[in-house]
């Protein structure tokens, strides 16, 4: 069966985002959703049409949850796991879910699902000391046409050489787009971090092209 | 603007999150300054050598929508058929128990939900509190400051204490938005870290503290004389003890 195209929530479906508002709950008055049809609503989030709202709100953003999980676990089977596991968990709260951003909620799961997942399955990573860079001052002055030049097996290199807390900002920011406030709601980073983030992994990211270039004997 | 300056604000410049008058003073510095001038063309040169993320895998979104598809125990198909049983009863007995056990299971699983989003939204409004400079709408450590301030902007009056003499001091308050409500934050210092507290109306009787943590975060709520306390802050459990029983005396 094809793969259904990768669109963004068309406007529809903001409105039945309210469907995964919990019963009970004091919601903002709304004028077309008032309580009278809480119950329907309660209905609603047990019945299988509350599934085909879930997936119409979240399945959109299927690529830029493997994104983040391929590129947090560094292995794509595995990410492929996490990515079924944290939908599942996105589905078992999705109560909790009362509008804003899908994506950032749902990339929210995913992240914690991937970190989970790394803490139980892999031991830790050599500490790397991603707070202090070791020669801050000394960042070599990188050759701009390299950079246009990199193919894509020097990038994966470079951004598999990242430390896991720098790599997640670069692909939530360039690979997916994100803004800076959302990648700090993802990521629970007040957004200073993710823009001193932002800025160390790029900086080192350009140093590792510029490494490999010449490690691989290019010019 | 010096170059120190523009050049923490270049990777900003490049992802187009300044605002229009940081820009522009970012821009004026990029004619003048040859060495910025060439970061930022680095960094757009990287962001288009990164390009876009990958599709996920063929058959990954297959998989997905099966397994969601019977993840649930309330509208799931039973597997097996008991002979002994007419066909209909195999389908409603195992049904009509899956409800009752989703009726009594489901409100349990929202409260435990219902407390953790409001944890989150707690933390969320901690942090972007302390971030861009709105941490207070009225700064004063005084309470009679404080406390009337509140007044026509919440429909309650937050209790206010200065604690004078205390490690604690008052630094001001504002209104935030949380569990659905406008409701009070107070904020404390304690040395160099930031406390809020967050203070509204509560409809349930006296509860203890309960401290937790999240994203690097101490949390305590209780409820006291009808109103509903939430501290958080990076600072220690002792502190953050210490604050609660003052807030409760």
């Amino acid at each position: 069966m094809p793969a259904p195209g990768n669109k963004i929530a068309p406007p529809a479906v903001v409105s039945q985002m309210r469907t995964f508002a919990k019963p009970g709950l004091r919601l903002v008055p709304a004028t077309d959703d008032s309580a009278a049809t809480a119950g329907a609503r309660e209905k609603h989030l047990a019945g299988p049409e509350n599934r085909d709202d879930f997936q119409r709100t979240f399945l959109p953003y299927l690529d830029a949850a493997y994104n983040l999980a391929r590129w947090v676990l560094k292995n794509e089977a595995d990410a492929q796991d996490v990515v079924q596991e944290a939908y599942l968990r996105a589905l078992r709260f999705a109560g909790t879910f009362r509008g804003g951003d899908p994506r950032a909620w749902l990339l929210t799961i995913v992240r914690n699902t991937a970190y989970t997942w790394l803490s139980r399955n892999r031991s830790a990573d050599p500490p790397v000391p991603f707070e202090d860079e070791q020669h801050p001052h000394e960042a070599l002055p990188v050759d701009i046409e390299l950079i246009r030049r990199a193919d894509s097996r020097a990038l994966r290199t470079a951004m598999e050489g990242l430390p896991t807390e720098f790599r997640e900002i670069v692909v939530l920011r360039d690979l997916e787009g994100l803004s800076y406030k959302e990648i700090a709601e993802v990521a629970g980073l007040p957004i200073g971090t993710v823009m001193s983030r932002l800025a160390r992994a790029r900086s080192r990211l350009k140093q590792a092209l510029h490494k490999l270039s010449y490690a691989g004997g290019r010019p | 603007m010096t170059c120190e300056d523009a050049r923490q604000l270049l990777d900003a410049h490049v992802d187009r999150e300044l605002d229009v008058v940081t820009d522009l003073e970012v821009t004026r510095h990029l004619s003048e300054c040859a060495r910025c001038a060439r970061e930022v063309e680095s960094l757009r040169a990287l962001k288009k050598a990164l390009g876009e993320g990958e599709r996920a895998p063929e058959g990954l979104r297959q998989r997905i929508v099966n397994a969601l598809g019977s993840s649930g125990a309330a509208d799931r198909e039973p597997v097996t058929r008991a002979t002994w049983l007419p066909r209909y009863n195999a389908i409603a007995i195992p049904a009509a128990l899956a409800a009752v056990l989703a009726l009594v299971l489901m409100p349990r699983l929202f409260r435990v939900d219902q407390g953790e989003f409001l944890l989150r939204e707690v933390v969320a409004a901690h942090v972007r509190s302390t971030q861009a400079d709105h941490l207070t709408d009225v700064a004063s450590s005084d309470r009679h400051t404080v406390k009337p301030w509140f007044e026509g902007k919440i429909d309650f009056s937050p209790p206010v204490s200065d604690f004078q003499g205390k490690t604690f001091k008052l630094v001001g308050g504002r209104v935030d938005y949380l569990d659905d409500r406008p409701v009070a934050a107070l904020v404390y210092q304690h040395g160099p870290h930031v406390i809020n507290v967050f203070v509204w109306p509560s409809d349930r009787s006296e509860r203890g503290p309960s401290l937790v943590s999240r994203s690097g975060y101490n949390i305590d709520h209780f409820s006291y004389a009808g109103m509903n306390y939430w501290i958080v802050s990076d600072v220690g459990v002792d502190e953050m003890q210490k604050l609660a029983a003052l807030l409760r005396s």
